[in-house]
């Protein structure tokens, strides 16, 4: 077989060998890789960019759409935010002390209690409340001193006099307090 | 002008060189664009989205609440009014007293006291029945919008009537003047505020007239 040398077209003074070959050729490489590589991320970058930019538009569209739709429910938002305030009033209303818990209390009790007395006087307060009560006979007052501590609704009952008038009968006073 | 003569070999060091020049350079420009851009950019966009979703959130919330909100904000302002509420109170315990079958008397209506954009008056009166409706009475006014806070009650008994001297405090507050901007966001109720809500809707509202709307008509004597 007949081996044909290797036509070099190019300029003698053009043709490198060896180790500038190997330099030049390698530095080509790198070149070529780099822009390779730069041209792909600039098209993410840029890709990247411009779909932020879309999402962006599109979100402002939605935007624009959302505020008109609550602007048709601007009387919802203008209930809603009266409501809200009402509550904070009524909120720091409820936190004052009154003596409301108390009146129900006691008038629940009175209420459910059975036997024969007369409530002669009651001082409600936020505090306590005083309860002055008539029997007729001394088993009523038991009767209704056992209701009062098997009720359980004032943890500090105080038993604070207990007189005797011919005419009226057992006058008991108790200091009942829920704290 | 002295013209410097480039060997061949040279010549192509240089064009990689330049090449390599330009490539550094390039990397350096988009690097900057990116450096910069990119992160206002994502800012941008994560505000846009965060502005998009707290508006969506607001119009669900509203579209949510449209059919009940109406009537919760009578309920509340029947309970917490504007104007002064002792006048209302008065009627509402009136009316109280004719189910209870109880009297009121000596009436006294005080000054206003304001106190953290919550005004409040005292009412003292006594109460006069028997004394299980005079129990009931006290009992009620818990329950009687505008919202009152009972202070004091001392109750007396003798010769069958039971009399009953009350203090209370009847509160009102300005409506807010201003809505807050469209893009703010507005929360649901909740829990604690839905409870609160809910005492509220037991409440007795005050009775009001309302007059009907009439067809416009002739004045046949202007005078």
């Amino acid at each position: 077989m007949n081996k044909t040398a290797p036509i070099n077209l190019l300029p003698s003074q053009l043709v490198l060998k060896g180790k500038d070959k190997v330099l030049l050729e390698g530095l080509k490489k790198f070149v070529l890789i780099g822009f390779i590589i730069l041209i792909a991320a600039s098209l993410i970058i840029a890709g990247y960019l411009v779909y932020l930019s879309f999402r962006i538009r599109s979100s402002v569209g939605n935007e624009d759409v959302l505020k008109s739709e609550i602007s048709s429910l601007q009387q919802t938002e203008q209930g809603l935010f009266l409501i809200k305030d009402r509550i904070s009033r009524i909120k720091a209303v409820y936190a004052k002390e009154s003596v409301d818990g108390q009146i129900a209390t006691l008038t629940d009790f009175i209420e459910q209690v059975s036997g024969d007395f007369r409530i002669s006087e009651i001082q409600i307060s936020v505090q306590r409340v005083d309860l002055s009560v008539v029997f007729p006979s001394s088993s009523a007052f038991g009767l209704f001193y056992k209701s009062l501590i098997a009720a359980d609704l004032y943890p500090d009952i105080t038993l604070k006099t207990l007189s005797f008038n011919p005419s009226l009968g057992y006058i008991a006073s108790f200091e009942l307090s829920q704290k | 002008m002295k013209q410097i003569k480039l060997s061949g070999k040279s010549k192509l060091y240089l064009q990689a060189l330049g090449l390599l020049a330009l490539l550094v350079v390039l990397v350096g420009v988009v690097y900057k664009l990116a450096i910069s851009q990119l992160p206002a950019q994502r800012v941008k966009f994560s505000e846009q989205i965060k502005k998009e979703e707290t508006l969506r959130q607001k119009s669900e919330i509203l579209k949510s609440l449209e059919s009940a909100v109406l009537e919760q904000a009578d309920l509340t302002s029947f309970a917490i009014p504007n104007k002064n509420s002792s006048f209302a109170v008065v009627s509402q315990l009136n009316k109280l007293a004719q189910e209870n079958s109880v009297l009121i008397t000596n009436l006294r209506i005080g000054t206003e006291t304001k106190e953290a954009n919550l005004s409040s008056s005292d009412l003292n009166f006594d109460v006069e029945g028997v004394s299980p409706s005079v129990l009931n009475f006290l009992q009620g006014i818990a329950g009687i919008a505008p919202i009152t806070l009972t202070d004091k009650v001392q109750v007396n008994e003798s010769l069958g009537v039971t009399r009953a001297t009350v203090r209370l405090k009847a509160f009102w507050a300005e409506f807010p003047a201003t809505l807050p901007a469209v893009s703010e966001a507005v929360s649901d109720l909740t829990p604690e505020e839905v409870e609160i809500l809910s005492k509220i809707v037991n409440l007795t509202p005050p009775d009001f007239v309302y007059l009907e709307p009439q067809e416009p008509r002739e004045k046949t004597d202007p005078f």
